[in-house]
């Protein structure tokens, strides 16, 4: 040790250090934790709920005893669907396209899968309000395979249900989707066999979802001509916590998949906390190193005779701090290491606990976020310490 | 050759009329030629520690011009200038050796046995490890000059280095000096209190 380094240990401020390495070590966890469960919950509440986006309400009119014979009255006028583009808390409003002509699905006997022929509808809406993890959506129509998406229950109901009583093969998500099978369209007088997909699963959408792009072809093409208005709209939400959207749907004898606007409250309280402990932990740091920085000064002041004899010696002002900068450096660094550390064992903790409830993907560790805190309080933490002792001997 | 040269210099908190007959302060250019050893005589009050910290650069409040080698005195470095203060500024936390190499650590000037020598010729060795706060007031004094001397310089500063040594003492040291300033032809300025007979200056000036 060189004997500049050993006069510096000397008056080297040990309790503060030790106080500082405690109090950043408590904000460190609280910032890596509150920001590391952020990036794992949000898929839950953004992605995962649904190939709809979580702000996207599907409406549909109230069907009540007086609607079953007349179906008019489950259908949104053009002016309904004004009224609720224009209210403040509707960013957007898209309308269903529905197949105006026949569909049929049908599969031959291979590979254990038994041979079907059934009757399908088709839906289409724009793709702006899907949130999709494929990327074979766009179709032309010169392409012979149709994508399409399902609603989960579909595979639980045949699974739990259907396949169990029938002593069936279970499918998995995964099968489901290399499985091709072969779709017929029909109307004005011609058919065209098309094969089709399963691409992706809808949890909240009860409907059977192809491309917009092969709606509007196939409508121009098979269809009766026939301009019905929707049953049912997709609403984009600017603010789910509006108070006024239920009442307004009710009012307007409008049913929506409350579901959706509670989990969506329940992802605002969620974000609210943790931004919250994101903000009182970024305090926590803050009012360490503000401490710790004091501490330093209250050194640099206690021993100033010290620091202006170096200086009159011929010793640099940079020279002087290098050996507190290390100190400072290494007591940061080890600390952020020690808090990530602790921070990825909570998290194992906290994400076991939450399994339990909600069904969470590993997002990205937050590595490159503690280089970026680590740096910013090594840089903040060297030039302060450097700047006091530049005020210590400027008074000389 | 001309190494530091004053203008009219004068401390600002020292009334002109103390000043008549200083034979440095207000005079209209004083020279220090380098090679050559001046005693700065005054007795106590008078502005010994003021000029030298004027000419070493940490003491601003004074009126006039200095000059080093030709050029302006705010805008100098002081690395070709050894200064033995005259509160010696020693830290008390390290021993004798460790201040000397505390020094010479940013210069690389002398190497250990050079260093060892001058501990021994100033008859420091038996004191050599032991702690700056322990030593007499005159051992302090010689550790600040052997510290003064780790470092090239064109100019060696001493402020009354010799206020607590005994006359032997202050004829090894001044030798010493000597032939170190002579090596490295460098100016030797002295400010003593008087009754500077054991001092080998070139010039006495009166305060």
């Amino acid at each position: 040790m060189n004997t500049l380094a050993k006069l510096q240990l000397k008056i080297v401020p040990a309790k503060q250090i030790v106080g500082y390495a405690s109090v950043l070590l408590i904000g460190s966890v609280i910032v890596l934790l509150a920001a590391q469960l952020y990036l794992d919950i949000k898929p839950y509440f953004t992605e995962q709920s649904s190939v709809l986006g979580s702000r996207v309400l599907v409406a549909s009119k109230q069907v009540s005893v007086f609607k079953t014979a007349d179906k008019s009255g489950i259908y949104f006028q053009q002016d309904e669907i004004e009224e609720i583009r224009r209210q403040p808390f509707v960013k957007d409003v898209a309308t269903f396209s529905t197949a105006q002509f026949e569909i049929k699905g049908f599969t031959k006997q291979k590979d254990g899968v038994p041979a079907f022929y059934t009757d399908l509808f088709f839906e289409g809406i724009p793709e702006k309000y899907l949130d999709l993890k494929t990327d074979t959506w766009d179709w032309t129509a010169s392409d012979s395979l149709i994508p399409i998406i399902i609603p989960s229950s579909y595979l639980k109901m045949y699974n739990f249900g259907f396949a169990e009583s029938k002593n069936l093969p279970v499918i998995s998500e995964n099968t489901i989707s290399e499985m091709q099978f072969g779709i017929k369209i029909v109307g004005r007088g011609q058919e065209r066999i098309f094969k089709g997909r399963i691409v992706d699963f809808s949890e909240k959408l009860n409907s059977i979802l192809v491309p917009e792009q092969f709606m509007q072809w196939a409508n121009a093409n098979y269809g009766n001509d026939t301009n019905v208005n929707p049953s049912r709209i997709l609403i984009d939400i600017a603010r789910s916590d509006d108070p006024d959207l239920a009442p307004f749907f009710e009012s307007k004898n409008i049913a929506i998949n409350k579901e959706a606007l509670e989990q969506n409250k329940i992802w605002f309280f969620f974000q609210l906390i943790f931004l919250f402990l994101f903000v009182i932990a970024c305090i926590i740091i803050v009012l360490s190193v503000a401490a710790m920085l004091l501490g330093f000064n209250l050194m640099f002041y206690k021993n100033k005779s010290v620091f202006n004899n170096l200086y009159l010696i011929g010793f640099s002002n940079a020279a002087m701090t290098r050996y507190f900068q290390y100190i400072m450096l290494a007591t940061t660094t080890l600390t952020l290491i020690a808090a990530w550390y602790i921070t990825q064992a909570l998290r194992l903790a906290i994400r076991e606990k939450l399994e339990n409830i909600l069904r969470i993907e590993k997002a990205n560790s937050l590595l490159l976020f503690s280089a970026l805190l680590l740096a910013v309080l090594i840089v903040c933490t060297v030039i302060a310490i450097r700047r006091s002792v530049v005020v210590i001997n400027k008074a000389l | 050759m001309t190494l530091v040269t004053l203008h009219n210099l004068k401390p600002t908190y020292i009334a002109a009329k103390l000043l008549a007959n200083s034979k440095v302060y207000l005079q209209e250019q004083v020279c220090f030629e380098s090679g050559t050893t001046y005693i700065i005589e005054a007795t106590s009050g008078k502005g010994k520690s003021s000029l030298l910290n004027i000419i070493y650069g940490v003491h601003k409040q004074y009126e006039g011009k200095l000059t080093y080698n030709g050029i302006d005195a705010t805008r100098i470095k002081r690395d070709q200038i050894s200064y033995v203060f005259q509160d010696l500024k020693l830290f008390n936390e390290l021993s004798a050796w460790e201040n000397v190499t505390l020094k010479n650590g940013i210069t690389s000037h002398k190497s250990v046995q050079q260093m060892e020598e001058l501990f021994k010729s100033f008859g420091l060795e038996p004191q050599m490890h032991q702690s700056a706060a322990t030593l007499s007031l005159g051992q302090q004094q010689r550790v600040a000059i052997i510290r003064g001397l780790c470092m090239p310089y064109k100019l060696l500063l001493l402020d009354e280095p010799f206020s607590h040594l005994d006359d032997e003492n202050v004829r090894i040291i001044m030798e010493i000096i000597k032939k170190d300033s002579v090596e490295q032809q460098a100016s030797v300025l002295i400010a003593s209190l008087g009754n500077s007979d054991l001092i080998a200056a070139d010039h006495i000036l009166e305060l």
